[in-house]
């Protein structure tokens, strides 16, 4: 018994093994927070530019009323909607495996409220017009502007400012 | 804890004193491993405790800490040297009659032959069951403090529980039949 305790004394001494200090932990709660907070924040921003998507281009024409949010979400933008569920997912396992009492809750239950949160984010971000601003620099981007223009056949006009389809517009092509 | 936080060696031997054979009992039950690799994952525990003491979160028991530490250690050792986590527990009589009675099977003495039965069944449970058993059971932990050990919230602990008590109960009717 003796022998065990004296082991680890020994090689506390011998490697001088010192104890982390208290600024170790702070940072990583710092940086463990920063990334779901930073992860949220992006999920939202992306959520604001699907729902913009949707609505810029008149998504009930496309699907059907009746077709589940969710499915609707993805079929206008695939790729979109997967890297939002992506990063609600990494910031699911970091709240579940990184913070103190994370695991109290099962991963299913608080991977549901991470999608209601980013949801709820996207939402407010589009409300505050993040999510149109952004739309209009995704159409920048080549494959989303394809993506837009292949799903709903948009005018090739350019519109300065937040571009703005009104849905007699929308019927007319 | 307190001591130990700053630095204090004696209180780690002290800690040390107390935890010693409950986590040698605790690591031996995790998996086949001999007793030279038991007193170092034993060691490598206990210098993890000193080194992360700082870092103790005083919402969780210490007993519930430590012993996270020594399945995390028992566990990374297990991977290093590709051994597969398998929960042994040895039937010593008061855990075993508790068990007994749990599954509300053998109201009578226990002979060596239930004994025997018992610690078959126990042995061929999942890991993830016989771990929860181990806790709750053996070690006389709380569904809270089993669950902060385990990672799981306390909801799938006392599912674990059940499910455990449950395929015991078919394992030792089966035997019996």
């Amino acid at each position: 018994m003796k022998k065990t305790k004296e082991e680890i004394l020994k090689i506390l001494k011998d490697k001088q093994i010192e104890q982390k200090p208290r600024w170790h932990f702070q940072l990583q709660k710092i940086l463990i927070w920063t990334a779901v907070i930073g992860g949220l924040i992006i999920s939202g921003l992306l959520s604001s530019v699907l729902i913009q998507f949707s609505l810029a281009a008149g998504v009930k024409e496309v699907i059907g009323p009746n077709f589940p949010a969710i499915i609707m979400a993805f079929r206008l933008v695939p790729s979109l909607f997967i890297l939002i569920i992506m990063v609600a997912v990494l910031i699911n396992s970091i709240l579940n495996k990184l913070t103190p009492k994370g695991y109290r809750v099962t991963y299913l239950k608080s991977l549901f409220i991470t999608l209601a949160v980013v949801g709820l984010l996207g939402s407010l971000f589009f409300g505050l017009g993040v999510g149109p601003r952004m739309h209009q620099q995704f159409l920048h981007i080549k494959p989303y502007k394809a993506e837009f223009d292949r799903r709903h056949r948009l005018p090739k006009e350019e519109i300065k400012g937040v571009r703005y389809y009104p849905p007699a517009a929308r019927t007319n092509r | 804890m307190k001591k130990l936080a700053e630095g204090d060696q004696k209180a780690l031997s002290f800690l040390v004193d107390r935890y010693e054979n409950k986590l040698r009992h605790f690591i031996h039950s995790l998996g086949k491993i001999s007793a030279d690799d038991i007193e170092d994952i034993l060691q490598e525990t206990f210098i993890r405790v000193y080194q992360n003491a700082k870092g103790f979160d005083a919402s969780y028991s210490f007993s519930s800490w430590v012993y996270r530490i020594a399945r995390n250690q028992t566990y990374s050792f297990m991977r290093k040297m590709k051994v597969r986590p398998h929960v042994v527990l040895e039937i010593s009589d008061v855990p075993s009659k508790l068990l007994i009675d749990e599954v509300d099977l053998h109201q009578d003495v226990i002979t060596k032959e239930k004994k025997a039965k018992l610690q078959n069944s126990i042995n061929s449970l999942p890991t993830k069951y016989a771990e929860v058993l181990q806790l709750l059971v053996y070690e006389e932990m709380s569904q809270k403090e089993t669950s902060d050990i385990l990672k799981i919230p306390v909801s799938t602990v006392a599912t674990r529980y059940a499910r455990a008590k449950q395929q015991l109960k078919i394992v030792l009717k089966n035997e019996k039949d």
